[in-house]
């Protein structure tokens, strides 16, 4: 094993997360390297000082607090509404589907009403409108908004819980 | 110390907030050590426990009962996290002289009784740089090195909560030692050499 091999390793290593040929060949290695051993040690070292750092204070009040913030919170009665960001083809479909729909009732608009009125717009320019004026009003929802849960009433910004929690 | 939670048993019989809230009784102390390992002072630890508390509560029907309450808990505090970072649209970064928000000196409670009293001073006179050389990580390999090398989570259970695979967790956590490292190097030679020299 060469060193530039042996050192995206060596966390792993020292963690004992590696299956035991590798940790057999890394630990041969800085047998006979002393640049990986140093490096092994220091990460080692950093390891063995954030697994000892002192266990943080709890401010005065923070249980009462959030528990009486939990209270406030109406106890969810069925699965909030998620988007179903696992199948966002089906999303996509059905913007497809709608796009090809409007597109296709404009057409037919134009062709009703062609010749009768001269300040309608021509079908590029109604495309180079739409394409342009759309987007403001159908496309710029952020997913976060998308992912709010309509039956929360405290759902705020972040209020949300993103879909990939998968039901865990 | 800690408390992992991965055979509570709940009666079904019990209101869904009597559960959550002996859930949350038992691990808040808990998650608020790992929340401002993330966040890097109190207030701001406070309202990522708020609010992942909040979301936990709202999706509880979710929460598959076989795994740790912890991991779950974890994984909505992770994703919090980095919700509120981008929301905020920054990547906060502590000094080593930096008081906490609120004005005050971080305090640090040491907990280990079996510790010596020299032991304890040591470890409290690290803290802060510690602390600090995390602020300045990337946020995901702050998540993954907290929970790996505070939070003593084995990988397979890091990926879960990070709802990655293994393989990116193993990098994270190898990065983010790295850039713990430059930093300390950099801003905290002198504690830098003391812990190389401590093993």
């Amino acid at each position: 094993m060469n060193c530039k091999l042996a050192s995206t390793k060596l966390s792993a290593y020292i963690d004992r997360e590696l299956g035991t040929d590798e940790m057999m060949q890394i630990r041969q290695h800085l047998a006979s390297c002393s640049a990986c051993a140093s490096e092994a040690k220091v990460l080692e070292s950093l390891k063995f000082a954030l697994n000892r750092t002192a266990s943080v204070e709890v401010p005065e009040g923070l249980e009462e607090r959030l528990f009486a913030r939990l209270r406030m919170e109406p106890v969810a009665t069925e699965e909030p509404a998620v988007a179903p960001a696992a199948k966002p083809w089906r999303l996509v479909g059905a913007m497809a589907v709608a796009a090809s729909i409007g597109l296709f009732a404009t057409l037919l608009i134009l062709r009703l009403n062609a010749g009768t009125s001269p300040s309608q717009p021509t079908l590029d320019q109604f495309s180079a409108r739409t394409s342009s004026d759309a987007l403001p009003v159908g496309m710029e929802i952020g997913r976060e908004q998308m992912l709010q849960s309509s039956t929360d009433p405290f759902a705020g910004p972040v209020g949300g819980l993103p879909a990939v929690y998968g039901g865990r | 110390m800690h408390v992992a939670l991965t055979q509570t048993r709940i009666e079904m019989g019990k209101d869904s907030r009597e559960q959550f809230e002996s859930l949350a009784r038992q691990t808040h102390q808990q998650a608020f050590g790992f929340a401002f390992r993330l966040t890097g002072n109190a207030a701001e630890a406070e309202d990522l426990l708020q609010e992942s508390f909040l979301r936990a509560f709202r999706f509880f029907a979710r929460y598959d009962h076989s795994m740790p309450f912890t991991s779950w808990l974890y994984r909505i505090m992770s994703n919090t996290h980095i919700d509120l970072l981008r929301r905020k649209g920054r990547l906060q970064t502590l000094s080593l002289e930096q008081p906490n928000a609120d004005g005050s000196l971080a305090t640090w409670d040491v907990a280990d009784d079996e510790a010596t009293a020299e032991q304890k001073l040591i470890d409290a006179t690290l803290d802060a740089p510690l602390q600090a050389g995390l602020m300045n990580m990337t946020p995901e390999f702050r998540q993954a090195v907290v929970l790996a090398d505070v939070e003593g989570m084995a990988y397979e259970e890091i990926a879960e909560v990070m709802g990655t695979s293994i393989g990116t967790v193993r990098s994270r956590i190898h990065r983010g030692r790295k850039q713990l490292r430059r930093y300390l190097l950099k801003a905290a030679p002198a504690t830098y050499r003391s812990l190389i020299n401590e093993l």
